[in-house]
């Protein structure tokens, strides 16, 4: 999205360049427009707040979930589903 | 003269790595049919690709990431299968008029109190979370996956899944307005 010259930008473009600010620097203009269009617009300050809340949530749960996923194992059948398959393509070498 | 003492043995592999393989697949494709196989795919595919193995890491770490490529690739051809497309512009914000572009008052981000914020760590808020992030079109989750879920590099994202970057903002846009909707739907009028 262009937003490159505007003064003013809509929703559809703040939206985009708070989801784009997660990822990447914004440039000078883009921050500028982005703190205009928040000034004024209730709908996109709480968007960027919800959006912000979102992904740290998620940043959380991967943290736990790497911290917890030790105690998913696999069955003694499963193990040996696969190791009957890691035999099979060792004899057929 | 050279000492191989670098050694790799497949027969210990199912003992010592299988589990752990297991718990990190699952916790990354979320569905364990889709984690076993590829616990399998892995040691197959280590097994075809044994002398590539230069013991620099350690078995384990190799292993890993051998597992990491499957689970891209999951993802990538989870996007290249996608053909939904929903216009994230036409639902949600004005088409016409003095304030195009801007929210449509009825689809505008409602206010989460502050309880509700208060509730980040409560077990409800995730599993809707998971739920919502399942619900996202395949393309728009496996970007969303892959860069904010995996942290992969935006640069190598685009690679993978064969998108330029502002294709990947794009995306990226319309999963965070998708999954904010879908929180306020299921979650926070609960």
């Amino acid at each position: 999205m262009n937003t490159k010259g505007k003064i003013m930008i809509s929703c559809y473009e703040s939206t985009y360049l708070i989801s784009k600010k997660q990822e990447d620097s914004l440039s000078l203009a883009e921050k500028v427009q982005l703190s205009m269009h928040l000034m004024f617009c209730k709908y996109c300050n709480r968007f960027a707040k919800q959006t912000n809340m979102i992904t740290k949530s998620i940043k959380d749960m991967n943290r736990k979930m790497k911290e917890q996923s030790v105690n998913i194992t696999l069955t003694q059948d499963q193990k040996r589903r696969i190791q009957n398959a890691i035999n099979k393509q060792q004899n057929n070498k | 003269m050279v000492s191989d003492n670098i050694k790799s043995d497949p027969d210990s592999w199912v003992n010592r790595y299988a589990d752990k393989l297991y718990a990190y697949a699952v916790s990354r494709v979320g569905s364990v049919e889709m984690a076993e196989d590829m616990v399998q795919d892995t040691f197959l595919a280590g097994l075809k690709s044994l002398a590539s193995f230069k013991g620099n890491s350690t078995e384990y770490t190799w292993l890993v990431s051998i597992l990491k490529r499957k689970i891209i690739d999951f993802y990538r051809q989870k996007a290249n299968r996608s053909t939904v497309s929903i216009d994230a512009e036409e639902t949600r914000f004005k088409q016409s008029g003095s304030m195009i572009g801007h929210w449509l008052k009825e689809r505008g981000p409602k206010a989460w109190d502050n309880e509700t914020t208060a509730k980040i760590e409560n077990e409800e808020f995730m599993k809707i979370l998971n739920y919502c992030i399942k619900m996202l079109p395949d393309k728009w989750a496996s970007c969303f996956i892959l860069r904010v879920v995996e942290e992969m590099p935006g640069s190598d994202v685009c690679k993978e899944l064969n998108l330029s970057s502002s294709n990947l903002w794009t995306m990226l846009h319309r999963a965070r307005l998708q999954l904010r909707d879908c929180m306020e739907v299921n979650w926070i009028k609960n």
